[in-house]
């Protein structure tokens, strides 16, 4: 690289959206030679569709892209490799059955084959050898079987595989993406993974997305801030810090009316009806709060924080932290079976992953809305009565205004948004008393989003108590009585949120990093 | 107006539906005019005949492979449980066959039961109990065949109660109506689709996972042993291996049935409709007195073609 301050890749405009939704807009991004550089962003601001579309995984719908000085265009993840740039991906991409060196030039074979078209191992061995050294990684072995290596030392593996094929390629800087590499290790992996990209800087650039604030300043000399699909701010040296960051990314307006904050109940008075004491186990520790009835209490923090595990131990979806008692109207939900038993005294769930534990997709309507109340529309001899299961989905389709052709048709053909008030209107029709959510309206449109808080503030009206667990700010602080915000695993802050006085995005995020 | 109807039903399979439908409709004019003994009476009635018993094992792994595991042992609870009906038929009468049911039922519950607890892939579990079956069977009979000459069991198969048909077809027809019901109005059915859809779903509505699958896969062996007593009492005899066709037949007449053998996707309904092209299909080519070796070759690519023409297949949109 002679022109030192000349990038080596540069992104203009690009953009990418899938089946009609913009997910990424009008991206500007430039990367230097020997340069680490970050992309931070909240959930869905696209920083990994960005990723992809430079890895030729996703290739952008509109922008241009440059690599050393010539036009790329990568139309599939190989012709990115061919011109220099390998992604690190988070769910590995090696075969772990397979030999380091196996995996290092798998489906590159052909170039160590000799004039009998045997593949000549020991050549492949020795370069895959030399590779290692290169890097200060010559306790991996290439002829160990690669499950035999920890995912640290794998991680390890694939960026050298990365450095194998820029060689191979005649690239002599190439450049790897690193998407969430440290979502999967401990502290220790992490400090061994941050040392080894500092020291492979002198030979390559980096590109890393991680939900950790802290490891953007650690590493990154450059961070890109990413909202809402495009980019909003660039970081650089001094300018870097938690606060700096976390403030470019967030700061959205948020609509009173659009989150219903009139409808917010004073519940100073009512009972409680859902109270966690000492919530403890994997990543949780001592988590106590209380919800009243009619209230909604927001919980928040940042991915990996533990919140989920929270609601997992209210509603007893296992793996749950087992320590510490859930009552439920003054009832103690035991640790066995504590699913059932949430059930049959009227929890309901409205899970994060709609399509693999909300709703049963090649199942009707009437069918996923009975699904948790089958004995209420059965008769005595356990067959389900056609016409209440009918009436009981017609009832609340009307109610919620779900879009459906019909409570025949199946889940699978209704939009995300329609999918979720299937997955709530299973829970209305049991009738509950305490409704725990889990990012609710991911994925959903903003139409259906606002139907739902109206559902949501109903509720409140009928008197469920409501824990909403929510990495989208603005949603928390919209709908919630009260706000908790968690970090590593411990409530690290309180607010009372009433409608005249709701926290800032800002006031939150200061708890949260 | 077929759109119309399959907007309503939200039903995107309609129209392959009444394609595959109308291919067999086709296919079997075609054959009745080759060969005219296709379409007398005796002939459907042998079809029905033949019919029945698959019905009875197929309808039981319908469920099974609803819920994305497979039953392999079918073939073998039946030689089993059929061998065992002809050896106790002599001192138990018609007793023999609620008997022969329940040890088919026992086998399908250590089936469910090794799956659930060992945490061994059904097509393994399934594959060990036909293995071991087929050993037992040649246990039970010496390895000879028996003959069933109790007249109170071969009324059961044979015997007409309602004159218009075969008491065999009657009870696979009672069989298929039930499970019918089962499946689409019983808290049971509906969770093996859940479970083959998603496992967590279906938890999460507070059902015990575990015994479902254990339910379902008593149901499927329970179902082959009396598909088997069917057959022994059809045959009038019994063989080791008189049930074997049925391992793979009933994984294809639920398939071409439309239920996906991933689970999640499907219904026992449209099982008989596998259940008559598989046994109309062999019928058919006998009846047109094709070579055994290039019906088998015919029966293999008609079965790729009907389940093409029938099952939905993963499309790029579901992989995203």
């Amino acid at each position: 690289m002679t022109a030192a301050r000349e990038p080596i890749f540069r992104m203009r405009g690009g953009s990418k959206s899938f089946s009609g939704n913009s997910v990424v807009e009008g991206v500007n991004l430039e990367i230097f030679a020997n340069e680490i550089v970050g992309i931070a962003g909240e959930n869905g601001a696209g920083k990994s569709t960005t990723l992809k579309m430079i890895a030729g995984i996703h290739p952008p719908n509109a922008g241009e892209m440059e690599l050393f000085g010539k036009p790329f265009k990568p139309l599939r993840y190989t012709q990115a490799v061919e011109a220099g740039i390998s992604m690190v991906f988070q769910e590995q991409a090696l075969i772990p059955s397979l030999a380091v060196y196996e995996n290092v030039f798998l489906s590159l074979e052909s170039n160590f084959t000799n004039r009998l078209a045997i593949v000549d191992r020991s050549a492949m061995i020795a370069c895959t050898e030399r590779h290692m050294k290169d890097l200060g990684l010559a306790h991996i072995d290439p002829r160990r079987r690669t499950s035999d290596y920890a995912f640290h030392d794998r991680q390890m593996i694939e960026i050298a595989k990365a450095f194998a094929l820029a060689e191979y390629f005649h690239i002599d800087h190439p450049i790897i993406l690193l998407d969430e590499p440290t979502a999967a290790i401990g502290e220790r992996e992490v400090t061994l993974l941050f040392d080894s990209i500092r020291r492979f800087r002198a030979r390559a650039s980096f590109i890393l997305i991680t939900h950790r604030l802290s490891e953007y300043i650690e590493l990154c000399d450059r961070i890109y801030v990413f909202k809402d699909g495009r980019n909003v701010g660039e970081f650089a040296g001094e300018r870097i810090s938690e606060q700096s960051l976390h403030m470019a990314m967030v700061g959205r307006v948020r609509d009173e009316e659009y989150f219903k904050e009139r409808r917010q109940l004073d519940v100073a008075e009512a009972p409680i009806v859902l109270s966690a004491k000492g919530l403890g186990g994997d990543n949780v520790k001592n988590v106590s709060f209380d919800v009243r009835k009619g209230e909604i209490v927001g919980l928040g923090g940042l991915v990996g924080c533990g919140k989920e595990a929270v609601g997992r131990a209210v509603v007893g979806f296992e793996p749950f932290p087992a320590a510490g008692t859930v009552e439920v109207n003054g009832k103690v939900l035991p640790v066995r079976a504590r699913g059932k038993v949430a059930i049959a005294n009227g929890v309901g769930f409205v899970p994060k992953e709609r399509k693999t534990e909300g709703i049963v997709p090649y199942m009707s309507v009437e069918a996923n809305i009975s699904l948790a109340s089958l004995p209420l529309v059965s008769r005595l001899t356990g067959i389900i009565s056609a016409a209440r299961e009918r009436s009981l989905a017609e009832k609340h389709v009307n109610a919620l205004r779900i879009r459906c052709s019909g409570p025949t048709q199946l889940c699978q053909f209704l939009s995300g948004g329609n999918q979720q008030k299937v997955v709530l209107a299973k829970w209305l029709a049991r009738g509950v008393q305490v409704l725990v959510l889990d990012n609710p309206t991911r994925g959903v449109d903003v139409g259906a989003k606002e139907e739902i808080y109206g559902v949501l503030r109903d509720l409140t009206d009928h008197g469920a108590a409501i824990l909403l667990i929510s990495d989208d700010l603005l949603e928390l602080i919209g709908l919630a009585n009260r706000i908790l915000v968690m970090r590593d695993g411990e409530i690290q802050f309180e607010r009372n949120a009433p409608a005249n006085d709701k926290p800032t995005e800002q006031e939150l995020v200061r708890h949260m990093v | 107006m077929l759109q119309a109807w399959q907007e309503r039903r939200g039903d995107s399979e309609l129209p392959r539906r009444i394609i595959t439908i109308s291919v067999f409709a086709v296919a079997c004019a075609a054959i009745g005019l080759a060969a005219p003994s296709f379409l007398t009476l005796s002939n459907l009635r042998a079809i029905e005949l033949s019919s029945s018993v698959l019905l009875v094992a197929s309808v039981g792994a319908t469920f099974v492979i609803l819920m994305g595991s497979i039953d392999l042992s079918v073939g073998a609870v039946a030689s089993f449980c059929g061998m065992l009906v002809a050896r106790m038929a002599p001192d138990f009468g018609v007793w023999s066959i609620p008997i022969g049911c329940l040890v088919g039922l026992s086998c399908g519950m250590i089936n469910g039961l090794a799956y659930v607890y060992l945490r061994i892939p059904s097509i393994l579990v399934t594959l060990a109990t036909a293995t071991t079956l087929s050993g037992a069977v040649l246990f039970i009979s010496d390895g000879r065949s028996l003959t069933v000459s109790d007249a109170a069991v071969i009324e059961i198969s044979q015997g007409a109660w309602l004159h218009v048909m075969p008491n065999g077809v009657l009870i696979s027809l009672v069989v298929y109506l039930a499970a019918v019901l089962v499946g689409a109005r019983t808290r049971f059915g509906r969770m093996t689709l859940a479970l083959g859809s998603d496992e967590q779903t279906a938890a999460l509505v507070g059902v015990k996972v575990n015994t479902i699958k254990i339910q379902a896969f008593a149901l499927s062996g329970g179902l082959a042993g009396l598909a088997g007593a069917l057959l022994a009492a059809r045959l009038g005899s019994a063989t080791a291996t008189m049930g074997g066709f049925m391992t793979l037949d009933t994984v294809t007449a639920v398939v071409v049935g439309g239920t996906a053998i991933t689970g999640g996707f499907g219904n026992v309904r449209l099982t008989i409709l596998g259940v008559l092209f598989t046994t109309t299909l062999s019928n058919g080519l006998n009846t047109l007195a094709v070579a055994p070796h290039l019906q088998a070759i015919i029966q293999g690519i008609v079965i790729l073609l009907a389940v093409l023409l029938n099952t939905k297949r993963v499309s790029a949109e579901d992989v995203r």
